[in-house]
């Protein structure tokens, strides 16, 4: 009954005298309900909610985790806010009324948000990445530290906390590196044009097959690449794990030079050939006897 | 020197010191008073890099051998195919690994180190989206044994292949599931029980069995190291490389 009837019963029962005892009684039997549902439905419903999240975590996945003891708590929250409600006495009609219209109201105001939220939903059904794993987004690079309704938080290897809004996240290009367990390092590398690209060949496997974190299968690989301007270019792909990625990646271009200068295999830097008309001319000089001191060091330079 | 001459306990005062070379591993062990200080390498010139144990006065300081923490992948000296309903026998030279041991008396034995006797290169078991991280054996497997290769860090794993499926099975590469392994020691040999391995064509795998007795080679071979995990009963995991396409560029 709700606090309004028994009101009405007060009046209609012509007993002034007990209507502000009966709404005191009332008041307070209402109040104590609601406070008691508030101390024992909160903490019960964190209590489901670390309960869900485990579950799922253990079952399933920790992001479905998440997801599931984040639904859970805010469902419980809303079970407990009508079932106050309800002991206050109001009366839940007019306020899904009101919040109809109010969530036209908000709706046209948070088009942002509930698109983040949709995204959000999309995405967790997709799974394009979990927690964890290491993901690109833009010119971002981070560790997904949490994935939530609106957004998904990275943290980046200099300690930053990225927040990229869902939305984001599913209009643009992710790339996700850490999904599959074996990744290719490409080492571009360039050998003068005097070098037998056999030879650089036989060399470069011969620095993978030495490398223990290099693995065996699949094989690393050589391609020539092309000509360059000053370099015939190679790709030397070697394929290592994910947790031994960036100690291949230092060992193998350190091994590269060592070994290359062992071997006298050049590494060129960019050069230029210049030529004044004939291809095979001397290149012009002009020296100038008995220029004054400064002035004929600059003229004889040029040419 | 033995095959089994290494393993065992190593006396050592405090003051006093030892070295153990197995493979390419340098093992230097030193002993003062409370402590063990113990370097492991595989670099014979290099300056030792000291780890510094507290020792009890009492304990002993045990080297034991032990099969390597994670699968081997080897290849066959001479590949070939083996026809349906046929079986054969391999022998794989399977690298140690050296295990420190702290023992007390009632109280069970603290391994303080676990080094390969020889640096395995990594390679992969599996497809490019899943597998298993294993160590690549560079010791190819083949059908006979002489006694020269037998070496103190190696163990002989024997290895029946049999081909249950309706067609050829080609044997290049295989997996050595060597966390299964028991080792055994016989006059100056070290021996694992006989892998069987039967392949009936699954992509589930072949199934697998380790019998944690000493191979026919020695029957008196006692056990000298437990394996590291114990199989489950019908073991099926990829043992042969015939499901496995993995090409370089990871097209």
């Amino acid at each position: 009954m709700t606090v309004l009837a028994l009101l009405q019963e007060a009046a209609d029962t012509g007993a002034p005298g007990s209507l502000m005892d009966t709404v005191g009684a009332v008041g307070t039997a209402a109040g104590i309900r609601a406070l008691v549902t508030l101390l024992v439905g909160i903490p019960l419903t964190r209590f489901a909610a670390v309960g869900a999240r485990k579950w799922a975590s253990k079952h399933m996945n920790p992001q479905s985790g998440l997801v599931a003891g984040k639904f859970v708590f805010y469902s419980g929250l809303a079970i407990v806010a009508i079932s106050i409600m309800r002991e206050l006495g109001f009366s839940l009609a007019p306020l899904l009324g009101a919040a109809g219209v109010l969530g036209i109201a908000i709706g046209f105001a948070s088009q942002t948000s509930v698109s983040n939220v949709i995204s959000g939903i999309f995405m967790i059904a997709e799974r394009p990445f979990v927690l964890d794993d290491l993901i690109q987004v833009g010119d971002v690079t981070g560790r997904v530290l949490s994935i939530d309704t609106i957004s998904v938080k990275l943290r980046t290897f200099d300690n930053r906390m990225v927040r990229i809004p869902n939305e984001t996240l599913v209009k643009s290009q992710v790339v996700n590196i850490t999904r599959f367990p074996i990744r290719r390092l490409d080492v571009r590398v360039g050998v003068a044009y005097k070098e037998d690209p056999e030879r650089v060949r036989k060399v470069l496997l011969d620095i993978a097959e030495k490398n223990p974190r290099a693995l065996m299968e699949p094989n690393p690989v050589v391609v020539l690449e092309g000509f360059g301007d000053s370099s015939i270019n190679f790709l030397f792909g070697v394929w290592t794990t994910q947790s031994n990625f960036l100690e291949v990646k230092n060992g193998i271009q350190e091994e590269v030079k060592t070994r290359f200068d062992e071997e006298g295999i050049e590494i060129p830097f960019p050069h230029r050939t210049l030529y004044t008309g004939a291809e095979t001319a001397p290149f012009p000089v002009q020296i100038v006897p008995n220029a004054p001191a400064g002035e004929g060091a600059a003229e004889g330079t040029g040419a | 020197m033995n095959a089994t001459d290494v393993w065992g306990e190593i006396a050592l005062e405090p003051g006093e010191s030892r070295t153990v070379e197995l493979g390419t591993l340098v093992l230097h062990l030193k002993r003062t008073v409370g402590e063990l200080w113990l370097h492991a390498g595989h670099d014979a010139a290099a300056e030792p890099k000291w780890t510094r144990w507290a020792l009890p006065p009492e304990a002993g300081i045990h080297v034991r051998p032990a099969v390597p923490d994670r699968l081997a992948v080897v290849s066959h000296e001479n590949p070939y195919n083996l026809p349906p309903r046929a079986s054969a026998r391999v022998f794989v030279r399977i690298p140690l690994n050296v295990q420190v041991v702290v023992r007390e008396a009632d109280e069970p034995d603290v391994v303080i180190a676990d080094v390969p006797t020889l640096v395995l290169s990594d390679t992969w078991w599996g497809t490019f989206t899943e597998g298993e991280l294993a160590y690549w054996i560079s010791t190819a497997a083949r059908a006979e044994i002489t006694p020269d290769l037998f070496l103190p860090h190696l163990a002989m794993c024997p290895f029946r292949l049999t081909n249950e499926s309706k067609e050829a099975l080609p044997i290049r590469h295989f997996a050595v599931r060597v966390t299964h392994l028991t080792l055994f020691a016989s006059d100056d040999r070290i021996w694992t029980d006989e892998v069987r391995v039967r392949y009936e064509g699954s992509e589930e795998g072949s199934e697998i069995d380790f019998p944690a007795r000493p191979p026919a080679e020695c029957p008196d071979g006692r056990a000298i190291a437990s394996p590291r995990s114990t199989s489950p009963r019908g073991l099926r995991a990829l043992t042969f490389d015939k499901l496995i396409t993995l090409t370089s560029m990871g097209v």
